[in-house]
């Protein structure tokens, strides 16, 4: 959380900057370009990696009934995580960012981050190929694949461009690498949550386990090398461009037969939205998943791209996703999990309905504004107008966004208070017996 | 949820509805059709561009990357062929649920449940 909140304010104040009043001016460790890195990475590497794996080290033995390998290398795993993650905001302000697109962590970073990838597989994933059920649940599968993708992935794009492959080719797997981050690392993990998570909530099994096996192997075959359509319209070969454009939109398929599973599951259950907060917030972000990917079929087209690229449209995109998907499962997963580690109830739960209204709000705000930005960007460009005219004519969009954030930013307030308060209540048997009651009735 | 529910559940294992079988197997075709179609021309294109010369190296890297890291993913799927992990394939979503509860008794971790 407390690099979420690091994440949190360091795009504020990015935001800010737009509406020129950004307030770390004149300092230049804590100069804008250096801010945004932190701001991406601890949402990535900070907050969305440290809330998965913790998620992850909820599910796994649960699903395998195996203890994962080692508890004293999980700890060991943590501490380290954290440590390099602090060596990361250390490294950008610094100057010492790599530049690369999602993998500014600085080179002296890289190496290690690769070899905590490699524990935590091995410590992770020994439970899931020790496990004598009889069969395996897709979570697990969701989650090998991640296993298996995220550290090959990291080296890919921190290295390959860095030393071997430079220049257009190098820009090129920069593009696969970011996509690939989004697709083989934090999707994977995020929907074997759900899948683990949300049959346990609402107390049904999964509407079909085969469909949801089909949706994991159209991931895990047809997902990987997706990002050249990043790079339309660069010296990048067109016919390559095709392929990526063509492929881009063909994966959506997979993306639909998750889609239908889960409002499948949730058929005949349809009140838990109202009355689970962690099940509003999961099928809250597998809407804002449906319009993201939907959305992807048509922005990754040379139609589009020719209108929204460099534009805040992307922006908005990258929120929606980062923030509205993944942030929001994250989100749920806390409201279930927070009171078990504390083994007290939720202190106010009436803070957390809040949370969940302010941060929903803020966020649809900032979506529909930066994607009117975008358009209202990439039309100007079209036209050939002046730079300075698209400029003057973004302000009011800027306005808005830095609203929406400060919206955002007072719901996590709330979020961490209740937390706060939460944790410090006395803690009785009587408490205990809440907690369980609230979970399992 | 109460063990004469959960039993409930499996015992409809039996008679699921035709829809579910036509959805999952229409959507296997679709993913298999679609989406594998789509991927195949993408990295064919991709490794067009080693056989054109066209943008050194990236062809390489892509496509090396992708076959290195699908190994494990086939390794992994052949393995649970060959364990048995497939013989039911609806039978991990019951299971979850009795394990959960399994554990939520205070049931220990390591023990066979097979």
């Amino acid at each position: 959380m407390a690099f979420f909140a690091t994440s949190l304010l360091g795009g504020l104040a990015y935001a800010m900057q737009f509406n020129n009043l950004y307030p770390l001016s004149g300092i230049e460790w804590l100069s804008p370009g250096r801010v945004r890195m932190v701001h991406t990475n601890m949402a990535a590497y900070g907050f969305i990696a440290n809330a998965f794996i913790g998620g992850m080290l909820f599910a796994i033995p649960r699903l395998t009934r195996q203890p994962i390998l080692s508890d004293r290398l999980g700890w060991v795993i943590f501490g380290a995580w954290q440590l390099f993650m602090t060596l990361t905001i250390g490294g950008q302000l610094l100057g010492y960012g790599q530049g690369i697109e999602w993998g500014e962590t600085p080179m002296f970073v890289d190496p290690l981050i690769i070899v905590g990838l490699v524990l935590l597989v091995t410590n992770l994933a020994t439970p899931i190929l020790r496990t004598q059920e009889q069969g395996l649940y897709v979570s697990l599968w969701y989650f090998l694949a991640a296993f298996a993708w995220t550290g090959l992935v990291y080296f890919m794009g921190n290295y390959l461009p860095q030393f071997w492959v430079p220049g257009t080719a190098g820009a090129a797997i920069t593009g696969l690498f970011i996509h690939d981050l989004v697709g083989l690392f934090v999707t994977p993990i995020g929907w074997g949550l759900m899948y683990f998570f949300v049959p346990l909530l609402l107390r049904k099994p999964i509407w079909s386990h085969a469909l949801s096996l089909i949706g994991f192997w159209g991931l895990a075959f047809f997902y990987p090398m997706q990002g050249v359509h990043h790079f339309l319209y660069s010296p990048i070969p067109m016919y390559a461009q095709y392929g990526a454009v063509v492929a881009t939109i063909a994966v959506e398929i997979v993306v639909i037969t998750v889609i239908v599973n889960f409002f499948g599951t949730l058929h005949g259950r349809a009140d838990a939205i109202r009355g689970n907060l962690a099940i509003r917030w999961f099928y809250t972000g597998m809407i804002m998943y449906a319009l993201t990917c939907f959305q992807c079929a048509f922005q990754v087209t040379l139609t589009f791209q020719k209108i929204i690229h460099f534009t805040d449209w992307v922006v908005a995109h990258a929120h929606m996703v980062m923030f509205g998907v993944f942030g929001f499962w994250i989100m749920g997963l806390i409201i279930e999990l927070w009171p078990r580690a504390v083994g007290r109830p939720w202190a106010t739960p009436q803070l957390l309905t809040l949370h969940y209204w302010f941060t929903l709000i803020g966020l649809v705000l900032m979506v529909i504004d930066l994607t009117a930005a975008g358009l209202v960007q990439g039309f100007s460009w079209a036209a050939l107008s002046h730079w300075g005219e698209s400029v003057v004519a973004s302000m009011p969009f800027w306005w808005v966004r830095s609203v929406a954030g400060l919206l955002i930013i007072a719901g996590q307030g709330l979020f961490f208070y209740a937390m706060w308060a939460t944790a410090r209540q006395p803690s009785t048997l009587a408490t205990r017996a809440a907690v369980a009651v609230a979970q399992r009735v | 949820m109460s063990t004469r529910r959960l039993r409930a559940i499996r015992g409809r294992r039996g008679d699921q509805s035709l829809l579910r079988t036509i959805v999952t197997i229409g959507f296997a075709v679709a993913v298999l059709v679609i989406a594998g179609l789509g991927f195949t021309y993408k990295m064919t294109e991709f490794v067009m561009t080693i056989v054109n010369d066209d943008i050194a190296g990236f062809g390489a890297a892509a496509v090396g990357v992708y076959l290195i890291g699908m190994l494990p993913i086939v390794f992994l799927t052949l393995w649970a062929v060959m364990t048995g992990k497939f013989r039911d394939v609806e039978q991990p979503k019951f299971r979850m649920l009795e394990l959960d509860r399994e554990i939520e008794r205070g049931g220990e971790l390591g023990s066979h449940h097979g």
